[in-house]
């Protein structure tokens, strides 16, 4: 790739990009075919994995999941981008998993189930139910515990960073007694 | 007053009793900043202990500060100071109200109103800057807060603003309030206005705030406070993700987002996203009707409104066409407690039954004038009732006569039968409307009252919890000890419940108070630490400066803030600032802390000298049972529950009474205390009755 031909395409690229992010959304390694750059995989990732020695790229990162996703963060959060990456993965065991876990690790608190059926989720709670079933089948995510507060409202926490009388009693802080006194 | 700027200068007094009025000036006071600090001043000075609420001797104060008024932001606050009749000793208390009534204040050149005595007949007080007359209320006495606002702009102006008491007031009902602009309301001293005779103020100002800082400085300041600031409450989260944040918390205040539109304005406003850095959109970021309401108040919202000079806009404003057929007005307005008390008197109700309960109840309530104490009027009701005490003590006709089928089917029309019986006195059963602890001892409630948690007491002086263990445990539980009545302190509950990860809270809490240890995961807590009890110190003291200069304690401290390249720091010296560029007296944020501790220990010397008694432990700083005894299949400090254990809270006062300067085993202040902080005239007066510890 001639020096000029690279200059111009990390351009478009990185435009793309910001421009997707501002859009509020993420954007796919599969994107760039569509925008018939004439570059493999291999090479667009070369490319933007150049993107980190130049300031003029430094807000442009990069995800894994299923592919590689990319975003800016002028405009977008690490956070939120990963939350699209993994819609985007359309892995609906392992969106809320690891949603869950984030959660459950970081605040930490239990999750809420009704936050799935919004944007940036948009699971029905249909679908939403049927994926919990499914979770309970499976190995890899039998750290994903389901709750309810006193109103019945379900919550879900990952026991592997939140214990079971914890999660029980921040799910009923959260959904109710928080709520009691105003 | 030729040094300082901020403060007007002058101070209003209203003698009733002889009509005389007369005018004093503030920098006698100036130690005491404003608000509740003059309130406290006056009352200690001039309000001798024995006097109860009702009683001509008692005073009422209604006070703005020398930040009030000055346009920066959240900056409207009245304190109103007065003995509090719902309180089982009448002891001094504050209610506070929002909207534009001080602001005004300080425009017509005052900086406080003390109004004493009692008019021989019903009156009402007209302040067009210098010019301040008393005027007959015969006409407005009987009306309710609505209409009584409406006349007195009638007569003044649309432009005067009003603050009145409601029939509540007038009949002096323990539980009633003094509201300004139709929904922001001042809990618990509408019944000393009664007592008074005085049915409302109204104020026209035509002059302006005089402050210190140039232009430039001035302006660097707001806009530094816009750029830092976050939703009600400070939270600096959104509540669902968005793409500008790194973090969320679904209940946090900050509830924009698309598809949430205010669905009753005469345009479509979605509120959308509101990134930290689009000022212009501070006033969206709170749609606090589906907080309040429930998802159902998205599509009965105008807009929201709120104070002078807020940003945020806390109150919701809401049209609901189902009120004509209860002969009410369809516009409601008003936030958070004046909105839920109403949920608290009803039960079995739907979604759309509560909605209704709650938007009726604000607007028979707020015209009435009538108080809740923080939920407890409701919940009072239900334990009598279900319990079958009301069978008991009410007569029979009476009890028949009550539409216990409407409670029971959650059909708010329960609460125009209830709200009229408490506000007119008509018969036994509104002897509710005198407090909790007043009617627990008069209907002989068991130990089963104060003991079960989901009553919600906090002490047998008969108020409820307010960001109580609940709130970062002994924290919480600490501010709740202090006041004499639910303390409206938000300063560590905003802190809380900002939003942020533990672990960055933590970090900012070492910041700010020495040591993560702070800090606690909600509802898995760890034994007392100095950095709590500094902590609660520091969120009484800003309480105390908040509700004296004014700003907004539902805003303020803005400890933390919504900017990641601030590493979601706030700033802690903002308050410092405005009161420095607004005055001219050159303060550190350690120097105005100073100046808040001193207000609150005068509280504590005030409650002291009408307690007779400086045994503040265990005669004032009780909590009730079920605060401990809660869980009993959990430990204390055990993952999973919010209860406290007895000795650890008993250190806990002990660690905050030593942080205070008070003596360590009453938890009185001592004569050092007071001397070091410039109150030498009160340690004489409380030494001379006895009053000093280990004196």
């Amino acid at each position: 790739m001639k020096e000029k031909e690279k200059i111009d395409i990390s351009e478009k690229l990185a435009n793309l990009i910001r421009e997707n992010s501002k859009n509020v959304k993420i954007t796919v390694l599969a994107e760039f075919k569509d925008e018939k750059y004439e570059l493999t995989d291999e090479e667009i990732l070369k490319v933007i994995a150049e993107f980190k020695n130049e300031d003029k790229f430094s807000d442009i990162q990069i995800l894994k999941g299923r592919t590689r996703y990319f975003f800016s963060d002028d405009s977008m959060s690490e956070s939120y981008a990963r939350t699209l990456a993994r819609v985007e993965d359309k892995d609906l065991l392992k969106l809320i998993a690891e949603t869950v876990r984030e959660n459950s690790r970081i605040y930490p608190r239990p999750s809420d189930c009704r936050t799935f059926y919004k944007t940036p989720y948009n699971i029905s709670e249909e679908i939403f139910k049927s994926v919990l079933e499914e979770m309970k089948e499976k190995e890899e995510y039998q750290d994903i515990k389901i709750t309810e507060a006193s109103n019945g409202v379900p919550y879900l926490y990952s026991d592997e960073f939140l214990e079971e009388e914890h999660a029980i009693a921040l799910t009923e802080w959260i959904e109710v007694i928080r709520k009691e006194v105003p | 007053m030729p040094k300082y700027k901020g403060w007007a200068g002058k101070i209003l007094r209203v003698n009733l009793s002889n009509g005389s009025i007369t005018e004093e000036n503030t920098t006698d006071y100036i130690d005491y900043i404003g608000g509740m600090g003059i309130g406290y001043k006056v009352m200690f000075d001039e309000v001798p202990a024995g006097v109860k609420a009702f009683d001509e001797e008692n005073k009422i104060i209604f006070g703005a500060g020398p930040v009030t008024g000055t346009g920066v932001p959240c900056t409207a606050r009245t304190n109103i100071t007065s003995l509090l009749p719902s309180n089982p000793y009448n002891l001094i208390s504050d209610g506070h109200m929002g909207g534009h009534f001080s602001p005004e204040l300080k425009y017509a050149g005052w900086d406080a109103i003390i109004i004493e005595g009692k008019s021989p007949s019903p009156v009402w007080l007209r302040i067009e800057d210098d010019k301040v007359t008393l005027e007959s209320a015969r006409k407005l006495w009987g009306k309710g807060i609505f209409d009584t606002t409406a006349e007195i702009n009638a007569i003044m102006g649309k432009e005067a603003q009003v603050a009145a008491i409601g029939q509540a007031g007038e009949n002096m009902v323990h539980l009633s309030t003094i509201m300004t602009n139709g929904n922001h309301s001042a809990g618990g001293h509408g019944g000393v206005m009664g007592s008074k005779n005085i049915k409302a103020i109204g104020i026209i100002g035509t002059k302006s705030v005089k402050y210190d800082a140039n232009k430039k400085d001035w302006i660097k300041l707001n806009d530094h406070v816009m750029s830092i600031i976050g939703a009600n409450n400070q939270h600096v989260v959104p509540s669902t993700p968005q793409p500008w944040a790194e973090f969320h918390d679904p209940a946090s205040r900050w509830t924009a987002q698309e598809g949430l539109y205010w669905g009753a304005a005469d345009q479509e406003i979605e509120t959308g996203i509101c990134d930290p850095y689009d000022t212009h959109r501070i006033g969206y970021r709170t749609m606090k009707a589906i907080k309040d309401l429930g998802a159902i108040g998205e599509d009965y919202t105008v807009r929201m409104g709120g104070c002078q000079s807020c940003p945020v806009r806390c109150h919701s404003h809401v049209e609901v066409p189902e009120l004509e057929k209860y002969d009410r007005s369809p516009y409601v307005a008003n936030t958070c407690m004046g909105f839920f008390s109403h949920w608290y008197v009803m039960e079995n109700m739907t979604e759309k039954q509560a909605f209704l309960a709650k938007t009726l109840g604000a607007q028979l309530a707020d015209d009435y004038g009538l108080w809740c104490n923080y939920g407890q009027l409701g919940r009072d009701l239900k334990y009598a009732y279900h319990n079958g005490i009301l069978e008991e003590v009410l007569p029979t006709e009476e009890y028949e006569s009550i539409p216990w089928d409407k409670l029971e089917n959650g059909d708010p029309e329960f609460l125009i039968d209830f709200y009229r019986r408490m506000t007119f006195k008509e018969g036994e059963l509104s002897h509710l409307a005198d407090g909790a602890a007043l009617i627990a001892e008069r209907w002989n409630f068991g130990e089963d009252y104060w003991n079960d948690r989901h009553n919600k007491l906090w002490s047998p002086m008969g108020y409820p919890i307010h960001h109580a263990n609940e709130s970062n445990g002994q924290v919480g539980a600490l501010i709740n000890i202090i006041f004499n009545r639910d303390p409206m302190c938000h300063s560590h509950q905003n802190f809380i419940g900002s939003g942020l990860p533990t672990k960055l809270q933590k970090e900012i809490a070492a910041e700010l108070w020495g040591s993560e240890d702070a800090i606690d995961v909600p509802a898995n807590y760890t034994p007392i630490n100095e950095a709590k009890v500094k902590f609660t110190k520091w969120s009484l003291v800003r309480n105390a400066l908040h509700d004296s200069m004014t700003v907004c304690n539902w805003m303020f401290p803005m400890a933390t803030s919504p900017l990641k390249e601030r590493n979601y720091r706030g700033d802690t010296s903002i308050e410092a600032q405005y009161f420095s560029l607004s005055t001219g007296m050159e303060v550190s944020e350690e120097e105005l802390d100073l100046m808040g501790e001193r207000i609150i220990t005068l509280h504590r010397a005030m409650t002291v000298k009408q307690m007779e008694t400086v045994d503040m432990r265990n005669e004032h700083d009780v909590i009730v049972d079920w605060v401990f005894d809660m869980d009993p299949d959990k430990a204390a400090f055990s993952p999973g529950t919010i209860k406290m254990d007895r000795a650890d809270m008993e250190k806990a006062k002990t660690m905050l009474y030593e942080e205070f300067g008070w003596d360590p085993k009453t938890g009185a202040p001592t004569y050092d205390t007071l001397v070091r902080l410039g109150m030498k005239d009160v340690a004489l007066t409380l030494g001379k009755k006895g009053l000093l510890p280990n004196s």
